[in-house]
């Protein structure tokens, strides 16, 4: 009877055996891609291109969940100028009992402005501009009082966000100034189809999709069959909480895809927002990729592996060049104000980082979303 | 023998039709004879009403014996899903197949029928399945164990556990609170996350929920639970360090500060509404996350289909 026993057993485990035998020979003929970046910097949207390209597309539930996407990004962008615009006046904000916090909170916070030789000081008139008009305050109520569990866009909602974004120039000026205070550049395509979106028949269009930003946590792999090549591809959150979690995927890596957005020189990294005093030229998303690009290179594992280096949102960093010169973030720079000597020098910055020489290193750059493969 | 059985299952569906046609007749007959009432026997309206009404219904019955057979299926189906003219091909489509599967065999008509109801019926549960765990909220899977555990080990799957277990351990911090009858001294609890009920309970220390505790010993845990719950999940170098805001989670740190540096002073009724008040926002930011991400993929895995299944 034992000998029955272990039979049955060695003929399990000689099963299990060869699922894992399997599992293993399927894993080394997937090549593994690790997206990685610092956040923000467009991971997941390079992952819902690929999917859109080489994947099976999106199908009607995954674009459900985008127009929820859609949605919570329109309303949190919209909550957070509107919250903003009230701390830079010193509005108090209508319905949220505030009082809690100002036995010590106020206090301290002057404080630490104060001491914080990093803020730049405003002049009355500067922020007079961000003033919301008496006749907004009740969309203002309305907007910052929701947080309801499903955040579909009701018709309410719609004109409380159109009458804002359309008619309240303090919006307008605070959205200009989204950089510091980390307002994705896509909100103001949604804010601008808010009609459109708000429609209980709306699913969203390719453009939509990839236009769509929100946080990612955690990671999602997929594979994708390209020719006969197999891909298999991991996407992660870039947050500095998320970054820790990525040494979990690092075995067996055939290649990293190293996304760097190029606008993001001026912008304050997601978990440095505070208000419009911030300096950009301090901290800045741009360091905070170099700063994970160093570090990533430096992995023993990643000795060996190749990088591919994504420079993306190439289009509106040709329009953001007129206004914002790249000295933010490279000091040393002594070009032009201009697109392709701008590029040109970020790109060597980044190749320039890499201490191994036999190391390969490939440079992409994306337009909207069109990729272009040999730029130069 | 074969003609007997077509002539079986044709019988069975004229059946329903009939009974369609009696209800038909019975709906129409009610307005009829209301007008027919109301108006004198020589009005033209009564004539009108006469001829309206029988068109009505001779139009009704010629639909049903033209026999949509959407008619047929329940009402509760119909109204859940966008894509009916699909279903109801698709409908048609099983409901052959399994009439071509039991053809052969050499079962009565009406086991037959049976296997064939059943069958549509399966089909339509596994599709109902799918509406369902599309219109699933995130709270509902929260507050059912089945759903609690298969959405946390998702998270394990995604690595992305420190969200949830944030939810879990703020949510017994405000359970110990209701025990102890803190929150009595204050206004209210503030944002309330539903997870399922023992889970929350279970996995307290007995001598933590005992109800003779000092209020002031009870008060100090609380004070310690908030500290570990900072240390834990908020502060730069947790080990479990959630992707919140700086908006957030400065207002975490700040409030700690103060209380790392006066613990002794510090009151119920004065402390305990903004430190809840600075971890609500953070578990409504860890929620949106949630909901927009994790969340929806979770929605789309094969995991929850089967789970609504079981729903349904």
């Amino acid at each position: 009877m034992g000998g029955c026993m272990s039979d049955s057993q060695d003929t399990t485990d000689r099963n299990v055996e060869r699922e894992i035998e399997k599992d293993k020979k399927q894993d080394t003929r997937a090549h593994k891609l690790l997206l990685l970046g610092a956040g923000g910097s467009g991971k997941s949207t390079f992952f819902k291109q690929l999917k859109a390209i080489h994947g099976e597309g999106h199908n009607d539930r995954e674009k459900e969940g985008f127009k929820r996407q859609i949605h919570g990004q329109v309303v949190e962008s919209i909550q957070l100028l509107i919250r903003q615009c009230k701390t830079v006046t010193k509005d108090p904000l209508p319905g949220i009992k505030d009082e809690d916090d100002e036995p010590f909170g106020n206090d301290d916070l002057d404080d630490a402005r104060l001491s914080n030789s990093l803020k730049v000081e405003m002049t009355e008139t500067e922020i007079a501009q961000f003033k919301i008009a008496k006749e907004f305050d009740q969309s203002c109520q309305y907007l910052l009082e929701i947080h309801g569990s499903r955040s579909a866009l009701t018709e309410q909602l719609v004109t409380h966000v159109k009458s804002l974004w359309n008619e309240c120039p303090a919006i307008q000026a605070m959205f200009e100034h989204r950089n510091k205070i980390g307002i994705p550049d896509s909100s103001a395509f949604f804010f601008n189809d808010i009609e459109r979106i708000g429609r209980s028949d709306y699913t969203p269009d390719h453009k939509d999709i990839v236009l769509a930003r929100y946080r990612t946590t955690g990671m999602t792999e997929k594979e994708f069959h390209i020719k006969d090549a197999v891909f298999k591809v991991l996407d992660v959150g870039g947050q500095r909480n998320e970054r820790k979690k990525w040494i979990h995927f690092f075995d067996g890596v055939t290649a990293v895809l190293f996304v760097v957005s190029l606008t993001c020189y001026d912008e304050v990294p997601f978990e440095d927002v505070t208000d419009l005093a911030a300096d950009v030229t301090l901290m800045n998303s741009m360091l905070e990729s170099i700063k994970v690009f160093e570090d990533t290179l430096d992995f023993e594992c990643f000795q060996k592996t190749g990088f591919i280096l994504f420079f993306n949102k190439a289009d509106l960093m040709q329009e953001k060049i007129k206004r914002v010169p790249i000295t933010n973030a490279f000091p040393n720079y002594k070009g032009p104000q201009e697109f392709k000597p701008s590029v040109d020098y970020i790109s060597k910055y980044f190749l320039s980082l890499n201490r191994v020489p036999e190391r390969e290193m490939l440079l992409r750059f994306f337009f909207e979303y069109v990729l272009f493969v040999n730029y130069w | 023998k074969k003609k007997k059985k077509k002539k079986k299952k044709k019988i069975y569906i004229y059946k329903q039709e009939l009974k369609a046609i009696l209800y038909n007749v019975l709906f129409w007959a009610i307005p009829l004879v209301v007008t027919l009432s109301m108006f004198d026997e020589a009005t033209y309206e009564r004539q009108l009403s006469l001829l309206t009404f029988a068109a009505l219904l001779h139009a009704t019955d010629a639909l049903i014996m033209l026999r949509p057979k959407d008619l047929y299926y329940s009402l509760q189906e119909s109204t859940c899903c966008k894509w009916n003219c699909l279903r109801v091909r698709n409908n048609y489509q099983v409901e052959y197949e399994a009439i071509e599967m039991y053809k052969n065999s050499k079962v009565n008509p009406e086991m037959m029928m049976m296997a064939v109801t059943s069958k549509v019926r399966e089909y339509s549960s596994s599709r109902r399945a799918i509406e369902l765990s599309y219109q699933i909220t995130l709270e509902k899977i929260l507050s059912e164990k089945d759903g609690f555990e298969l959405f946390a080990s998702h998270l394990v799957k995604e690595l992305s556990l420190e969200n949830v277990l944030f939810l879990v351990e703020y949510m017994q911090l405000k359970y110990f609170l209701s025990i102890h009858q803190l929150h009595l001294r204050i206004q209210d609890l503030g944002y309330h996350v539903p997870i399922y009920g023992s889970l929350i309970q279970k996995t307290f220390h007995p001598q933590l929920l005992r109800t003779d505790m000092s209020a002031n010993t009870a008060w100090n845990i609380c004070l310690d639970m908030f500290e570990y719950l900072s240390t834990h999940y908020v502060l730069p170098n947790a080990i479990a360090l959630l992707n919140l805001s700086h908006e957030s989670s400065s207002v975490i740190a700040m409030q700690m500060h103060q209380l790392a540096t006066n613990r002794d002073q510090v009151s119920v009724e004065d402390t305990l509404p903004s430190l809840l008040f600075v971890f609500d926002a953070a578990t409504k930011d860890v929620i949106r996350l949630l909901r927009g991400d994790s969340f929806y993929r979770f929605q789309l895995s094969r995991e929850c289909i089967r789970y609504c299944e079981d729903l349904v």
